[in-house]
């Protein structure tokens, strides 16, 4: 029931951050004899807020009502999931301002740490393996430069 | 047939043939290991194909699709962990079989039911797309958009637990799908100054970041040790019938596989059910009939293994009836392949029947040869394939986003893809917590620029509202939307009022 009453506030913020800024600034409107750019924006935008705000209200209902319901969803922790991606972004970092090689290895051997990996063979081999095949794929068979 | 025989020609090339080994092969390994979907495999897979001919690159698409759809009942026999959600029956009727050891003979009816699902729905697929094609011809803008908005409203409703919910997340898609330049006037749309963003959100990037990045954020936060698991094809009976499938098995399993064929194939053609409605409504309709009740699960049942696995594998050909003949992706899979067939300069549609024949029939035939390589390579790598199942998740999955990363470079013009992995991961993780579809979101994504096309030449067609009654078919997708609306309304609202009612017992 929270999670769908934030979700809801959060796409009714979004639909209307859309309608009132996004759209009139980011899109020009026709002329006289054509069809608005803007038209399926609009539209898409306008269902959102709609639907948005459809979703606040059933879930302000149910929870007046006290209805114990679980929350829609998988059970997902924030944490690890965004421990997991912010190691990915810092790969792509490394990867843009230094090379991809750190990059890799960084990025593979911190998130099999992080799940639980102990064996440093493995820790330090499966990066390597796959940043020697990725080199084998790239420079040698298809002959593409990756930096 | 002569079309057919011809396509036969084209694709049984060693070269063709090898692609399409290996894509069943290594769709059977990911489908076995815990986590990783049909989607995840074919979306990470694209990158690998931008170098080969376009047959070879699809019959190596569709060969993962239906190598991971037969390989995630080895997970659910073995070690009680489908390897995606719709071989949960299967877990159910097959883990105590293998537990009481009869694995072999549940991973080879799994198997077998497979291919024949597989077979079975491919034939369906040859027979009806060209003739609904056919159909496809005659239909104008106004009926091509009531059908386009039919089928987004309809996935929406069906693939998520909300109908609003759904709905929000197609719409989003489209909108998603908006941002690039305009197709009739060229301005720029929601681009931010960025050119980069000229020519719209690369495919492959979004579709990545939807589907692979976000489920490796969501299996960080499950990670399990599964490699202390019983090794239950060790543990195998001595009994020789206890490891192969007996007359008396295929007696029992044949009507449960026709059946589960017939409902694979029916869920697979309507858009927006998946393999799991597939799956558990064959494995449900086989329970009923078996008489056994609670048995079914406590002792195990072949046939339920049987039912389950037919139908789940039935899907995949099934669901790229409307992809070929209609050009609407009706399931991740298809509109991850709709990604790939553009990539390759195929037009997806009723057109592809007239202009790229040749093409279509090659597929077809690839399809059929990868049935039988499936057969073959699931038998012969049983072994080898229950072995790599016990691989812990700390090794996969960073292996996994290594993949996706090149992905996402390739297609999405370098760093800039990266970027908008990372961002439609984070997109795809939220939308899971909170029960957004992200297969609505990524169906109305893809149909987004044919949505609107076609909806700008219905306004600029229809300038009365009388006008729409020229367009009767038109008329009847909007009737059946509007009913569908309501339906699906009240099929949501009585399934969460009998969740509630089970947790207040509880």
């Amino acid at each position: 029931m929270r999670n769908e009453l934030i979700s809801g506030v959060a796409m009714l913020l979004f639909g209307i951050l859309m309608l009132v800024v996004i759209i009139p600034t980011e899109i020009v409107e026709g002329g006289d004899y054509t069809i608005s750019p803007a038209l399926l924006p609009k539209i898409c935008a306008i269902g959102i807020t709609a639907l948005a705000a459809l979703n606040i209200v059933k879930a302000v209902r149910r929870m007046q009502a006290g209805e114990t319901s679980v929350d829609a969803g998988r059970p997902m922790p924030w944490g690890p999931a965004l421990a997991a991606l912010a190691t990915v972004v810092a790969g792509i970092l490394i990867f843009r301002y230094l090379h991809p090689a750190p990059a890799v290895l960084l990025m593979v051997a911190a998130l099999m740490a992080y799940m639980g990996e102990r064996r440093w063979l493995l820790l330090i081999g499966l990066p390597i393996g796959l940043l020697i095949t990725g080199y084998l794929l790239f420079y040698q068979v298809l002959g593409l430069v990756v930096a | 047939m002569t079309d057919l025989m011809q396509g036969f020609s084209d694709a049984l090339t060693y070269g063709n043939i090898a692609w399409v080994a290996f894509g069943v092969a290594l769709g059977y390994l990911v489908g076995a290991l815990p986590g990783l979907g049909k989607g995840t495999a074919t979306a990470v897979a694209i990158p690998l194909t931008f170098y080969i001919e376009p047959l070879a690159a699809i019959a190596f698409l569709i060969g993962i699709s239906k190598g991971s759809a037969a390989g995630s009942a080895v997970s659910a026999i073995l070690i009680n962990t489908p390897g995606e959600p719709s071989s949960t029956p299967t877990a159910m009727a097959g883990y105590p079989l293998a537990q009481a050891g009869k694995a072999q003979k549940a991973l080879k009816m799994g198997l077998f039911a497979s291919v024949i699902g597989d077979v079975a729905a491919t034939l369906v697929l040859i027979v009806l797309a060209q003739p609904l094609a056919a159909f496809a011809m005659q239909i104008g803008p106004v009926e091509l958009t009531a059908i386009l908005a039919f089928s987004l409203i309809f996935i929406a409703g069906l693939s998520g637990k909300s109908l609003s919910r759904g709905l929000i997340a197609g719409l989003f898609g489209l909108l998603v799908a908006c941002v690039g330049l305009e197709i009739e006037t060229a301005s720029p749309r929601m681009t931010f100054g960025m050119v980069e963003l000229f020519d719209g959100l690369p495919l492959i990037p979004v579709a990545i970041g939807m589907l692979a990045l976000s489920e490796m954020m969501v299996q960080v936060g499950q990670r399990q040790d599964e490699t202390a698991k019983a090794d239950l094809l060790k543990a195998a009976s001595e009994r020789p019938e206890d490891s192969r499938v007996t007359r008396a098995d295929w007696k029992v399993s044949m009507p449960a596989i026709a059946r589960g064929s017939l409902i694979g194939i029916v869920v697979g053609i309507l858009p927006g059910l998946g393999t799991s409605v597939g799956s558990f409504l064959s494995y449900g309709a086989t329970r009923r009939r078996s008489g056994k009740g609670d048995r079914f699960e406590s002792e195990g049942a072949i046939e339920g293994v049987a039912a389950a696995e037919s139908a789940d594998n039935a899907v995949v050909p099934a669901s790229l009836v409307p992809l070929f003949a209609i050009g609407i992706p009706g399931s991740v899979i298809a509109a991850i392949l709709i990604g790939a067939l553009i990539i390759h300069g195929v037009t997806p549609g009723p057109l592809m029947f007239i202009e790229q024949k040749p093409l279509i029939m090659a597929i077809y035939a690839s399809m059929l040869a990868a049935s039988l390589l499936l057969l073959l390579i699931g038998y012969f790598g049983q072994n080898v394939f229950a072995r790599l199942v016990r691989l812990s998740p700390a090794i996969i999955m960073p292996t996994v986003v290594f993949l996706c990363c090149i992905g996402a470079y390739l297609q999405g013009g370098g760093a800039f893809g990266l970027g908008i992995m990372v961002l439609f991961g984070l997109i795809g993780f939220l939308a899971k917590k909170f029960d957004y579809s992200f297969v609505t979101f990524l169906i109305g994504y893809i149909l987004g620029p044919q949505f609107e096309l076609s909806l700008r030449q219905s306004l600029a067609l229809v300038h009365d509202a009388s006008e729409i009654f020229n367009h009767p078919i038109a008329i009847v997708f909007g009737f059946i939307t509007i009913i569908g609306i309501w339906q699906l309304g009240r099929m949501k609202r009585r399934a969460a009022a009998e969740t509630n009612a089970t947790i207040a017992e509880a």
